[in-house]
């Protein structure tokens, strides 16, 4: 298994003044086995387990759209190996002294799929695109931020410029989702259309997308503009690529095993040792960057206002045993706020505070919560009980480990009342506040990820949905995340997620469980990598003689 | 007849309508909000949801919602699907032939399991044969059709490299579906069959054909089987009903388009066109299959045939 969590500090963006600096991942996972010298030609089928919304990476939220789209559309920049900032479509970038306009120096000499020359107009088009309403972008319009307007003086050229100091801006360019699309194509035909057969410029081109079934990607003969992170330039090795729709696992594997696929995604954990042990298959895991799945504590709720409570309740959480017993090695733990392969994670959260149920009771007890007659808490006729809500119960065994944190919370006398939703009723409860915990993880490119989760404009109300569960208004750490989202200067901009991933941790606002991980198994195929976000990319790829 | 098949069509008609209306009022009684449900993955802007809200009409009354949705089914138009946002009739269109094609040999599958077992397990009444067949059925209705698919999937596909295990071309992807979804109804047909054998086997005219000398295989494959068939139809057209709407298990295990798999996932995001598009289809073709079935028995069975002339 390859697992790579090297962080290394990065330096400035481009030749210029201020930058977004960062630390990341590198996660170029070869497979593990033995490679040889990549040859032309074959073909793949990927077997995914969820089927695709929509291809048009402007409008379209999901992860399983996200791992088609990264082989069929570039960015303007990217994260190399070393999570370094380097160019893609845009061979400079400069950010004016105020940090609200960017200048994007462009290639010339790259086309999209229709021919449609890619340059300044593209890039604008592009971006305004994501914020006109009509669009209705689902997810990309969040990430471009104060995005306020883009010129193109000239073919090379386009000149950004956002509203406020926006430091994430750059990174977040590397995104699939805020990859490229062909002007033309894209006005040329109705929007559901194009997002079912969109048009970019990258590696492989959407020869067909039949709805529930699969995805079919040929390989684009003219591309000559892979970014530095790739291990080669011109055209993708492999010809053809499927992305099929499998949902079901053993299916999955047991097509892999036989030859049928070259390539699965979500390796059940029960599987995983089964795959690394086959002489024949690859197994490899990526987490993901941004936020690790965490319990986060209504602050509007008490006793959940109370940190010494939620210190509590977090130390009588045997985190380790729960985490290893359900996803057997194949997810790591987390700690803070962030997931490792963030930049600017902060390993001095690791093993900030510790599993002690009888210090949590104590802890308890000190605060004024006797045990009852029924062994539940309770204080001032108050019983100590939590409405938790799980609304993705069926992924990755979150329903499993809400019982395991059930009966860990009754040993220290908590009650907790779970609620198992699928995403239908969730929102309501969540919006309306209704609920003492309620779980989330979340994945993002840049530790800004933790403004969405703890800034007060975040909070979810009704018609404005956030990601704010925790419901944390408080004026010092909104301040430092309004800063670190402005602040342009890289090293005070860790200093500043340091400050934050302290506060959440010390106060325990949210208990981190586990690092969400993107496993996949293949058979006979090797230059697999991941980018920065943690999506498998295909360029590499070719089959292993 | 042709006065049989407009009644039985009459009568489908205010059916169709209660279905729009308990369809349409359950999905919004039901809790959550499909515009947030379809943001979920994301954190958006207020110009954002508003503007979904308007584009899918949900700032409008229900009872005017409604009212939208029934006079635009009337010309088969089932609007926009909130997920991919396109007409829920053409998404409907690319997937409900797969469903089809998947049911239809699913029911043949249990017809022709069904009538040969269930035939020979009456011939030989209370022989090993026949409690062989009998103990058969009862396992096979007892297991779960997606834990017969993978078995199939481990022998035919993974071991014996016979059949493809997933996919929707060409014929060699339907056998393993059909089978699995075919047996899962087959056991039912089987028991009918020997119970209609039996009894068509016990009357006058059987023992008359004995009398006149003829072998047992040519009285029960020539005379007893005709008579005996008529609630087998019937049997098998229900059944063809619901296997379009148990084609969802079929369809994951498989990995087969259809209107099943469709209609599962839009429910979870709570796309209520699509919901309100396929559960309609399935309405229509239930309603059409069981006046087929009536109908068919006027040609199976001259009784009836001169009972609705008469």
């Amino acid at each position: 298994m390859t697992r790579h969590r090297k962080r290394l500090k990065l330096g400035i963006l481009g030749a210029v003044t201020a930058a977004v600096a960062l630390t990341a991942c590198s996660p170029s996972g070869d497979g593990g086995g033995e490679t040889t010298e990549a040859t032309q030609g074959g073909e793949a089928v990927f077997a995914i387990d969820t089927p695709i919304i929509g291809l048009d990476p402007n409008v379209t939220p999901a992860a399983q759209d996200a791992r088609v789209m990264r082989q069929v559309f570039d960015n303007l920049v990217a994260f190399d190996a070393n999570g370094e900032l380097i160019p893609w479509l845009a061979t400079g970038w400069e950010l004016s002294d105020d940090g609200l306009e960017y200048t994007f120096t462009l290639r010339d000499d790259v086309t999209f799929h229709d021919d449609t020359p890619f340059n300044g107009e593209a890039v604008c088009f592009n971006l305004d695109r994501i914020k006109d309403p009509v669009t209705a972008s689902m997810y990309a319009a969040s990430l471009i931020g104060p995005y306020a307007s883009c010129v193109a003086p000239d073919e090379t050229t386009a000149i950004v410029r956002v509203a406020e100091p926006f430091a994430p801006f750059m990174a977040t360019l590397t995104s699939p989702f805020l990859s490229l699309v062909s002007p033309t194509a894209a006005a040329a035909v109705d929007a559901a259309d194009f997002n079912l057969k969109p048009v970019g410029s990258g590696p492989y081109v959407i020869e067909s997308y039949t709805p529930q079934d699969r995805v079919e990607l040929v390989a684009n003969e003219n591309y000559n503009w892979a970014p530095g992170s790739a291990n080669h330039q011109g055209r993708a090795y492999l010809d053809r690529i499927t992305f099929q729709i499998v949902p079901d696992a053993t299916v999955r594997l047991g097509s892999l095993r036989s030859g049928g696929f070259q390539a699965v995604g979500n390796v059940p954990e029960t599987e995983a040792q089964g795959v690394e042990q086959d002489p024949g298959l690859e197994f490899v895991a990526q987490s993901q960057s941004g936020a690790p799945f965490q319990y986060h504590f209504n602050s509007e709720h008490p006793p959940f206002d109370d940190p010494t409570v939620r210190a509590a309740l977090r130390q009588g959480f045997d985190i380790e045993s729960a985490v290893s017993a359900l996803y057997l090695g194949v997810y790591e733990r987390a700690w803070g706020p962030l997931s490792p392969t963030t930049y600017d994670y902060d390993e001095n959260r690791v093993s900030a505070f510790d599993f002690d149920p009888e210090a949590a009771a104590a802890a308890l007890e000190g605060a004024g919560w006797e045990l009852g007659a029924d062994g539940i808490r309770e204080k001032a006729g108050q019983k100590l009980s939590a409405r938790m809500l799980e609304l993705t119960p069926n992924r990755e065994k979150r329903q499993d480990l809400a019982e395991f944190f059930k009966a860990n919370m009754k040993d220290i006398g908590v009650d907790i009342q779970l609620e198992f939703k699928q995403s239908a009723g969730l929102l309501q409860a969540g919006q309306e506040g209704d609920y003492d915990i309620l779980t989330l993880s979340l994945v993002n490119v840049d530790p800004n990820v933790l403004y969405s989760l703890y800034a007060p404009e975040q909070i979810p109300v009704p018609e404005s949905p956030g990601f704010n569960y925790t419901r944390v208004a408080e004026p010092e750490l909104s301040s430092l995340l309004l800063r670190a989202q402005q602040e342009l200067d890289p090293a005070t901009r860790t200093a500043l997620h340091e400050e934050i991933q302290a506060d959440i941790v010390e106060n325990a606002r949210s208990i981190a469980v586990y690092v969400p991980t993107y496993t996949m198994a293949t058979n006979g195929i090797q230059g697999l990598r991941f980018d920065a976000e943690g999506y498998p990319v295909w360029y590499d790829v070719s089959i292993a003689n | 007849m042709g006065f049989v098949i407009l009644k039985r069509i009459l009568i489908g008609i205010p059916t169709l309508i209660g279905v729009t209306i308990i369809l349409f009022l359950t999905l919004r009684v039901l809790p959550g909000d499909p515009v947030s449900v379809m943001l979920a993955g994301a954190p958006s802007t207020p110009e954002v949801v508003a503007q979904l809200r308007l584009d899918f009409g949900l700032d409008r009354p229900v009872l005017a919602q409604y009212w939208d949705f029934f006079t635009r089914a009337l010309r088969l138009d089932f609007g926009e699907s909130y997920a991919t946002r396109r007409p829920v009739s053409t998404m409907i269109g690319e997937q409900v032939l797969p469903t089809l094609q998947l049911a239809v040999a699913a029911a043949a599958v249990s017809a022709l399991v069904g009538i040969v077992l269930g035939s020979i397990s009456a011939m030989y009444r209370n022989r090993w044969v026949d409690s062989l067949i009998r103990v058969v059925s009862l396992i096979n209705l007892s297991m779960p059709s997606f834990w017969v698919g993978l078995m199939l999937i481990i022998l035919f596909s993974f071991t014996l490299r016979l059949l493809p295990a997933t996919g929707n071309a060409g014929l060699a992807s339907l056998v393993l579906p059909a089978v699995t979804l075919g047996l899962s109804a087959a056991g039912t047909v089987t028991r009918l069959v020997r119970n209609s054998v039996l009894e068509v086997l016990g009357e006058n005219f059987v023992t008359a054909l004995y009398a006149k000398g003829l072998p047992r295989r040519t009285v029960v494959a020539k005379h007893v089987l005709r008579n005996a068939i008529i609630p087998t139809v019937t049997i098998v057209g229900l059944q063809l009903g619901a296997l379009i709407a148990g084609a969802v298990i079929v369809e994951a295990v498989f990995a087969r388009r259809g209107i099943g798999q469709m209609l599962v996932q839009a429910i979870a995001g709570q796309d209520f066109p699509v919901v309100q598009g396929v559960v309609l289809v399935i309405a229509v073709i239930y309603i059409a299959i069981n006046i087929v079935v009536d109908v068919s028995y006027a040609y199976i069975d001259p009784r009836v045939r001169d009972a609705v002339q008469a």
